[in-house]
């Protein structure tokens, strides 16, 4: 069973502050769906929200066709994978991942069944396990890639495999809804792209309906079927990952996605099609048309290219700059070349000794009228 | 709609129940913490007992309370304290006698600490199970043990003499006496905080020494030493405080021309019914547990001594032979004392009579079958009465954190830790004050040696408690809504299973404190109430020596037992 989810006006507040200030989206079903933003933005709070872990000050909640704005989340139809996994220590990974079944059980079974749940937490031998509930873990174990590790405390695990038992949790109840709130933020960086894999292809083979909180503009980036970047508690943009990378909407989205050179313009000439403004003593030709006066004008470190003074460069901007620091990452090679008062961050791909400049090399620095964005001002 | 009105009316009743807690909470430490700390302030000026309970009745009543109050405050009985010199030497002796006591449990503990943290000595396990041995014993077993090693016909002495000639090696009924108790079974509570300032301290800094060519010796005088300041202070504030409270050992070995505080706090209560000088006395006393700790919050505070279980990695350890034989060698003698101690209780306990000798005349199975037929009631009361000081912390110990934590009533915390400030004799002093009149006149009942013990043990429960619950973390609950489990299963299968090993060990530190307790009960308890504890206490007065020894190592025996068992639930932290 999979389900859209509905937020809409959203508003929490704590005494005076407000953590999330009116927020609607729309989240089809087995989208998955990520919720960008710095910390403090409010999408932690929104995503506790839709879990039932905090009554939202005004606004509503739909998951499917069912209002659930008011409902204690133990009776939403919700998985979630917290931060700290927030594995239960005294369980072993078979209980954690039986709880959520044990627990539909004490809620929708009659006495006999409710008692038999309450005794399986007091004895393993007076209330054995049946044959469902062994499939079923079983199954859903083999699913997240820890078959066999059943009887392990949750402590003995390492933390890519306790992350793992999280979401088998979170899965087995087979929820209509998989919430991730920063679930890869404890682990290391070669662990985590491995289970930023593992977690988008069970979100695919099962097609479930998934929100997913983060920092890490990457991880959102590359994950989500669409995502919101939040700021102050409201939506800023929303989009699939390619338009909030290619057209991001405002300064701020730009540096949070990671676009380096963001400097405060002056627009001198405005045209449909090319605008002339004025950076930091530099004039910049931008193939675009600007709304407001007040605009910041967007460069990516990928978009400028380099070359000595004496190699042909052909381009809308051109300046001469200094390299004031580089560093050699491998695929790329990441310098930092000022041109005046302005400091520009350039990405060179492919390194090779042919084009690996040192500090103090004098450079053109050059880049298309189409690769300026003029974004408002946030 | 059904579950919306279901779900209001739940946290309606939860709302309640928090607000009923809280006011039960605060009703309980008004009516039996604050009532009798401002009763031994107010009878300190007056001088005699006023009923300040019976004030709350009506207003007439509390008109006439404040005539009371008025016509007899003085400060008569403070300025004793300067012009009645038993009392200025009292205190004088009593602050002493702590620093010495500090200063040398710190010394002694010293090598231990280091070996057992940082050196690979033999049997560090056992080492470290035994130096908790001496904090389990009551002081006045334990002096008694003494008078039984070093007595006039003590085997200790007797084997001095016969081998070394000298004749009485320490005159055990004197401040040295006492002193020589109290370091030996007070040392493991400079030990501890010591062992975690030790464990937790890099030994990269030390290596860093050894590096610049500095020998060992060198190296732990300047580096380890200053490092572990906080440890050691701590330890040593601990030990001036319970030095300060202990009321056995100078009562058992009754130091001649050396009054103590304590002591002359209770002979004005009791001997004298001087009720103004008792109360003075306790304020004197309570004034001097609350500047401890004040200066631990102040000096301490900032440092942390729970982390215990930070045990460096093994390679660390040192390997020398030539410092671990002689720290372990010290160890063992150091131990050895209280160990013997209780080796000689037993013994006693087994004679028909011991004179002068190494071992008893004839053994005999007689003192227990006395104790059996005659003394099966006061085991039976001590159960009794810490069993009911169990279940009402049980129910505090539960509540207070779920309040303090949960919803953030920080004060409560701070209220639950005052008793720290109490020692047993004031406190005593304090219930008898308060609770003396009618309506509310609650001394010779059990229930006020009950609520004594809870009030005095209050601080062991909560720590323990709110460790623990601390520890558990608000997103397991989460967890546990979100995958369905509604309130009573989420409390049934995670809060509770996780709280209990912490409420457990904190209630049964509570009832293995209050048997063992003789300062309070001796003020408090009813003659038909009378616990093991102050039955032993009486009979070593009265000079039953063999009897008392048996019921000694029956109480021995419970304690050490159930001590393992709270280690066995919660781990060594739970002793602080």
């Amino acid at each position: 069973m999979r389900a859209s989810v509905r937020i809409q006006d959203l508003v929490k507040r704590y005494g005076d502050f407000t953590a999330v200030d009116g927020i609607s989206l729309e989240i089809e079903e087995g989208e998955f769906f990520a919720l960008l933003g710095p910390s403090g933005c409010g999408k932690t709070t929104t995503l506790r929200c839709v879990a039932g872990l905090e009554a939202p000050s005004q606004g509503e909640i739909l998951i499917g066709s069912q209002l659930v704005t008011h409902l204690p989340p133990y009776e939403r139809p919700c998985g979630m994978v917290f931060q700290s996994y927030a594995l239960f220590p005294h369980l072993s990974v078979f209980d954690n991942v039986a709880y959520g079944i044990r627990a539909r059980r004490f809620r929708q079974g009659d006495l006999v069944q409710k008692a038999k749940v309450l005794g399986s937490f007091l004895s393993k031998r007076a209330f054995p396990v049946d044959d469902e509930l062994r499939e079923r873990v079983r199954q859903t174990l083999l699913l997240v890639g820890l078959d066999g590790q059943g009887d392990k405390a949750p402590g003995q695990l390492s933390g890519g495999m306790q992350q793992r038992v999280a979401l088998a949790r979170a899965l087995i109840t087979e929820p209509a809804v998989l919430l991730l709130d920063e679930p890869l933020s404890n682990l290391d960086r070669k662990l985590r792209l491995a289970m930023r894999a593992t977690i988008r292809k069970i979100q695919q083979a099962l097609r479930i309906t998934a929100i997913y909180v983060t920092h890490d503009q990457e991880e959102a980036l590359s994950l989500a079927d669409r995502l919101a970047i939040m700021d102050h508690g409201r939506v800023v943009q929303l989009g699939t990952p390619a338009q909030i990378y290619d057209q991001p909407s405002t300064s701020f989205v730009a540096d949070f996605i990671g676009a380096e050179n963001i400097f405060p313009a002056r627009i001198l000439q405005s045209g449909p099609d090319l605008t002339l403004v004025e950076v930091g003593g530099l004039q910049f030709r931008a193939a675009t048309d600007a709304k407001t006066d007040h605009v910041r004008a967007v460069v990516r470190p990928q978009a400028i290219h380099l070359a000595r003074t004496n190699e042909p460069l052909q381009a809308e901007n051109l300046f001469q700059g200094e390299v004031r620091f580089g560093a050699y990452l491998g695929v790329t090679a990441r310098y930092e070349v000022a041109v005046k008062d302005l400091i520009f961050i350039v990405d060179v791909p492919d390194p090779r000794p042919g084009n690996l400049y040192n500090q103090g090399d004098l450079l053109k620095l050059g880049f298309a009228a189409a690769s300026v964005m003029l974004l408002e001002d946030s | 709609m059904r579950n919306e009105s279901i779900w209001r009316r739940f946290r309606r009743y939860w709302f309640d129940f928090d607000r009923f807690a809280l006011i039960a909470v605060l009703g309980f430490f008004f009516v039996f913490l604050l009532t009798p700390v401002v009763s031994i302030l107010v009878v300190s000026f007056t001088g005699k007992d006023v009923n300040l309970l019976g004030g709350f009745l009506g207003p007439s009543q509390m008109v006439e309370l404040f005539r009371r109050i008025a016509e007899s405050a003085s400060i008569n009985h403070y300025a004793q304290l300067v012009t009645f010199p038993r009392y200025t030497r009292a205190l004088i002796n009593s602050v002493t006698m702590g620093l010495g006591v500090a200063g040398a449990c710190v010394l002694i503990s010293l090598p231990i600490a280091y070996g057992l943290a940082r050196a690979r000595i033999p049997g560090k396990r056992i080492i470290g199970a035994l130096c908790l041995v001496p904090l389990m014993i009551p002081t006045f077993i334990s002096s008694f043990a003494f008078i039984i090693m070093f007595g006039k016909t003590g085997w200790v002495n007797q084997i001095l003499y016969k081998v070394l000639g000298i004749q009485e090696f320490v005159d055990i009924h004197s401040v040295l006496g006492v002193i020589l108790v109290q370091v030996f079974f007070f040392f493991p509570y400079a030990l501890l905080p010591l062992l975690a300032v030790f464990k937790v301290m890099d030994p990269t800094l030390e290596e860093a020494a050894h590096v610049l060519h500095a020998r060992r010796l060198f190296a732990f005088f300047t580096t380890t030493l200053p490092m572990a300041a906080p440890g050691i202070g701590a330890g040593a504030l601990l030990v001036f405080v319970v030095s300060l409270e202990d009321f056995g050992t100078p009562m058992i070995l009754s130091p001649q021309r050396f009054p103590l505080l304590i002591v002359e706090a209770y002979r004005e209560m009791v001997g004298y019914f001087n009720w103004g000088g008792a109360a003075t006395i306790a304020v004197l006393l309570v004034l001097l547990a609350v500047l401890v700790l004040i200066i631990q919050r102040r000096v301490l505070g900032r440092t942390e001594f729970r982390t215990i279980t930070g045990k460096p990695a093994s390679r660390d350890l040192i390997d020398d032979p030539w410092v671990c034989i002689p720290l372990f060698l010290y160890s063992l003698m150091v131990l050895a004392i209280p160990m013997l101690a209780i080796y000689s209780t037993a013994i006693q306990s087994f004679a028909k009579t011991w004179g002068a000798g190494l071992l008893p005349d004839t053994f005999t199975l007689e003192n227990y079958a006395y104790v059996i037929s005659r003394s099966t009631d006061a085991v039976l009361n001590s159960f009794f009465l810490g069993g009911a000081a169990l279940l009402i912390s049980l129910a505090l110990a539960a509540i207070i954190p779920y309040l303090v934590v949960r919803r953030k009533k920080v004060f409560l915390d701070y209220l639950g830790f005052l008793p720290l400030a109490l020692p047993g004799v004031p406190l005593g002093i304090a219930m008898i004050l308060a609770f003396n009149n009618e309506p509310f006149k609650l001394t010779g009942t059990a229930l006020l040696i009950i609520i004594a013990y809870v009030i005095r043990r209050m601080p062991y429960a909560l720590r323990s408690t709110m460790a623990s619950i601390r520890a558990i973390g608000a997103d397991l609950e989460e967890a546990s809504f979100v995958l369905g489990a509604p309130k009573f299963l989420s409390l049934w299968g995670v809060t509770i299973p996780l709280m209990l090993p912490g409420i457990f060990a904190g209630a049964i530190m509570v009832f293995l404190t209050s048997i063992r307790e003789i300062s309070a009960t001796i003020l408090l308890a009813p003659q038909e109430w009378k616990p093991m504890s102050l039955v032993i206490f009486e009979g070593l007065i009265r000079g039953e020596f063999y009897t008392s020894s048996a019921i000694s190592m029956i109480l021995i025996i419970v304690v050490i037992c159930l001590q393992y068992l709270v280690f066995r639930l919660v781990g060594e932290k739970a002793l602080f």
